[in-house]
């Protein structure tokens, strides 16, 4: 009977359970999809060959996560306890046994938890093939060993899910078992929360700052600290974060509350239901913060991974292109192309050498490239044919693929015209390297390769396009991968942590709306109230978390040459998501709280 | 002639849906209140009184039928102009307080003022004025949890009368008081209804609240059965006991 009752318990709140639900899987999966990567040693190894201690900031990952996961199954645990307490009060009243009702509710934690997990698990690796999908044809990546089924993966999201699941459900029974069942029955009318003392706040404050500025000190100074650095960071600014939070947003709103401002409208209203819930907000507000740091950080290092690639291949040579002999197809080819500069030159081939006809040289000037880290930009310089003549290097880069092994030589018109041999044509361009132009790029490339007589494609890099395409994106695209990967699992873990706070908070704000509608409060001003409420959530974790992005994009210094050049992308993209998501979720609040207004 | 403040007019209110079972509430209902009245509504449960106070606050939409409160049209009333009429003329008194419990009791009590644009510096003296009168000027940093039942209710009555409505209504105000604290609430609603000459109307099933208002419309089964009116020289208790014997002969 008690079962019956505990699963039409269930039955009726559905939708309660749903946001529950699906929050528990949203945040295994996510953890699964980290876990794919943290715990395949090979991929690691493999791609982040030019980060050495790529493996150590994984760990590092896993235990952020896991702290993560920590504070999220502790909200999702309230949450079913606040669901649950009123029925399972009910059920003591009408005579079952404590017994009996610690059993019930070992078991419904431990089968959401059970099945959570599961669906989870399923749902992180679809996820993960889908997502390897997605990234590798839209940013033609290559990410060699990555596996989205990952046994190891499995076994640790499990370990972790169910284990955290046996704990809350050993709290649940313990804590149902020895509360009386008057108390569990009026659990939803909770008592105004006393503020913390003003010095109390103030040391609060004080210590959140200290260790905002020793994390950052460290970061900084990420050479002089090495490895230690990782750790140290994240402590410091993981506990940093919550203190501020804590202690000055808290003190903030008391403020704000005793001003002229509070009296106008519903302000005074939405400042105190934020000063009633601060306290309750602070750990989800940290553990925001800090996921949308790790997100916009991920993406923002992915899309610079992304950019180093077009810019070290754009250093290798002057141009996109040299051609030897080009045939009409590829002319027809480049004549679709933005071309910034060209030059063609005669050669001839004889015996050990590849002559060049020096004249031609003066003529048109042969370049080559210097890159400026700190502007990011490359500037051309042109090369006197004495220069030439000293060290042939960058034109004998050239002639590799078709003429193995031969020097490059320059002659005088008169020696030129006597050597044996056809006289030739090379062509050597410089165009634009844009997203539409990939395609003409790839078969001009693939004539070209035809041509030529070395075995190994990264033999025969005729400029900048080979260079990218077989010998740059290969080194990088494995680190870019794995930025927009974890970028996006944790903007979706983000997603999810405040959904479901917000959410599992709007079941209470029906009331207090439907009430302040009774006094007469026009549903503009309660809408305007709610947008408010939940903008507030929404800016403070972003002005932090972009604060911890930029100054942790320190780390990639050695990595990315300029870690800030062209951050402007990511953080647009990120923001948009984020505005689109903060109106997603005031629409659905709205949608809650408002219905019957 | 006093000026009439709730006008009501062949009011009637079906629930339910046409082609489902139909229960009718209210089966023409006409009365009026006066100007400066202490009116009570009484009638045992699901006799329809809460259903004809909803009516009346604005809660609800009557089925046909009109009420009009200082001659306007409520039934009409949608959207805005509805939730500023609640805003300026109506003031509430629920039985279970229905404080805000996020807020103290002087923001709870300057809530309506705030939401009419009052300049900051006025509502706080309004507050204290209003506070002051209703003797909670001690409690007004207080949070809700931190005040009894029949305090938290005078904080709702000053947060009712701070705008100066048209009238007070109250449902079953006492209904979640003890005795003296009951005895309280009414003997201030009294007090506001001479002194400050603010109409009040209030349902309740209680003879003893009920005697305290200068007449009484009983309801029973959606209609008004009777009604008892206080004379001038009529002393409380022994008001009280026409209403319980009126009520011992009604309810059979």
């Amino acid at each position: 009977m008690l079962q019956k009752l505990a699963v039409n318990g269930i039955k009726n709140r559905w939708k309660d359970y749903l946001v529950l639900f699906s929050g528990l899987v949203i945040s295994s999966s996510i953890f699964y999809l980290f876990e794919t990567l943290s715990t395949n040693g090979r991929y690691l190894k493999e791609n982040g060959a030019i980060v050495s201690i790529i493996g150590y900031i994984f760990t590092f990952g896993s235990v952020l996560l896991t702290l993560i996961t920590l504070v999220y199954i502790n909200y999702a645990n309230n949450f079913l306890l606040s669901m649950r307490q009123r029925d399972y009060g009910l059920f003591m009243m009408l005579g079952a046994r404590k017994g009996k009702i610690g059993q019930l509710i070992w078991i419904e934690t431990m089968l959401i938890g059970f099945l959570s997990t599961v669906v989870g698990v399923i749902v992180g690796i679809v996820l993960s093939t889908g997502m390897q999908n997605i990234v590798i044809k839209s940013l033609g990546l290559t990410a060699r060993y990555y596996a989205p089924i990952w046994w190891k993966a499995i076994l640790w999201t499990f370990i972790l899910y169910l284990g955290l699941f046996f704990l809350a459900a050993v709290y649940n029974t313990f804590l149902m078992t020895r509360k009386p069942a008057l108390k569990l029955l009026k659990s939803q009318q909770k008592a105004a929360k006393k503020q913390l003392p003003m010095w109390m706040q103030f040391i609060q404050a004080l210590i959140g700052i200290i260790l905002l500025t020793i994390g950052y000190g460290v970061i900084l100074n990420a050479a002089k600290y090495g490895v230690k650095t990782i750790p140290i960071s994240l402590f410091t600014i993981t506990f940093g974060t919550f203190f501020v939070f804590n202690s000055i947003v808290t003190v903030g709103i008391s403020l704000l509350r005793k001003t002229k401002l509070a009296k106008k409208n519903l302000n005074g209203f939405t400042l105190g239901q934020l000063e009633f819930r601060i306290h309750d907000y602070t750990k989800i507000l940290t553990v925001v913060t800090m996921l949308l740091a790790l997100a916009l950080g991920a993406i923002t290092t992915g899309i610079g991974f992304n950019n180093i690639t077009d810019k070290t291949a754009e250093t290798q040579t002057a141009y996109t292109f040299g051609l030897f002999q080009p045939t009409s197809k590829q002319r027809t080819l480049i004549k679709k192309l933005d071309v910034e500069r060209q030059s063609s030159y005669s050669y001839k081939v004889s015996g050990n050498a590849v002559y060049f006809e020096e004249t031609q040289f003066e003529n048109q000037p042969f370049q080559t490239v210097k890159f400026d880290s700190k502007s990011f930009t490359s500037s051309y310089t042109k090369l006197s044919i004495a220069e030439l003549k000293k060290d042939s290097y960058p034109l004998q880069m050239f002639t590799e693929s078709i003429q193995p092994n031969k020097q490059v030589v320059l002659v005088d018109a008169q020696k030129f015209a006597a050597i044996q041999g056809q006289k030739k044509t090379a062509l050597f361009f410089r165009a634009k390297d844009t997203h539409d132009s990939q395609s003409i790029l790839s078969q001009i490339s693939n004539l070209e390769y035809a041509k030529s007589k070395q075995k190994d494609r990264t033999d025969a890099i005729q400029g900048n396009y080979d260079a990218k395409i077989y010998v740059v994106k290969p080194l990088y695209s494995g680190l870019e991968f794995m930025g927009i990967f974890l970028g996006i699992a944790f903007l979706a873990m983000l997603a999810s942590c405040l959904m479901f706070k917000i959410l599992s908070g709007a079941f209470e704000d029906v009331r207090r709306y439907a009430m302040l509608a009774k006094l007469g409060v026009r549903k503009s001003l309660l809408q305007g109230a709610i947008a408010k409420e939940i903008g507030i959530l929404f800016v403070l974790p972003a002005i932090v978390g972009v604060v911890h992005v930029l100054i942790g994009l320190n780390l990639f210094k050695g990595i990315l040459i300029n870690p800030y050049y062209g951050i402007w992308l990511p953080f647009m993209i990120f923001a948009v998501l984020y505005l689109l998501y903060y109106f997603i979720v005031l629409f659905m609040y709205q949608r809650i709280v408002l219905r019957k207004i | 002639m006093q000026e009439t403040i709730i006008e009501v007019n062949n009011l009637r209110k079906i629930y339910g849906k046409k082609n489902e079972k139909q229960y009718e509430a209210l089966k023409a209902v006409n009365f009026s209140v006066k100007d400066g009245e202490f009116v009570g509504i009484m009638g045992a449960s699901g006799s329809g009184k809460t259903t004809l106070l909803n009516m009346l606050a604005t809660f609800d939409r009557p089925t046909s039928g009109s009420v009009k409160i200082k001659g306007e049209e409520i039934a009409k009333l949608k959207g805005n102009a509805l939730a500023d009429f609640r805003a300026s003329r109506i003031g509430f008194i629920f039985q279970d307080f229905n404080l805000l419990e996020n807020l103290t009791a002087a923001e709870n009590i300057g809530l309506p003022l705030s939401l009419q644009g009052v300049s900051a510096k006025k509502i706080d003296a309004i507050i204290t004025k209003v506070a002051s009168e209703l003797g909670i000027f001690e409690l007004l940093k207080n949070y809700p949890s931190e005040l009894s039942g029949g305090q938290k209710q005078r904080v709702a009555c000053a947060r009712a009368l701070v705008h100066n409505p048209a009238i007070l209504f109250g449902d079953e105000p006492t209904g979640a008081l003890d005795s003296k604290s009951a005895r309280e609430l009414l003997e201030l609603m009294s007090e506001v209804n001479k002194n400050m000459g603010t109409s009040i109307l209030m349902v309740t099933h209680d003879a003893f609240s009920a005697s305290f208002c200068k007449r009484i419309i009983f309801i029973k089964d959606g209609r008004i059965e009777r009604e008892l009116i206080r004379e001038d020289n009529q002393n409380r208790s022994n008001f009280y006991q026409e209403v319980l014997d009126l009520l011992g002969t009604f309810e059979q």
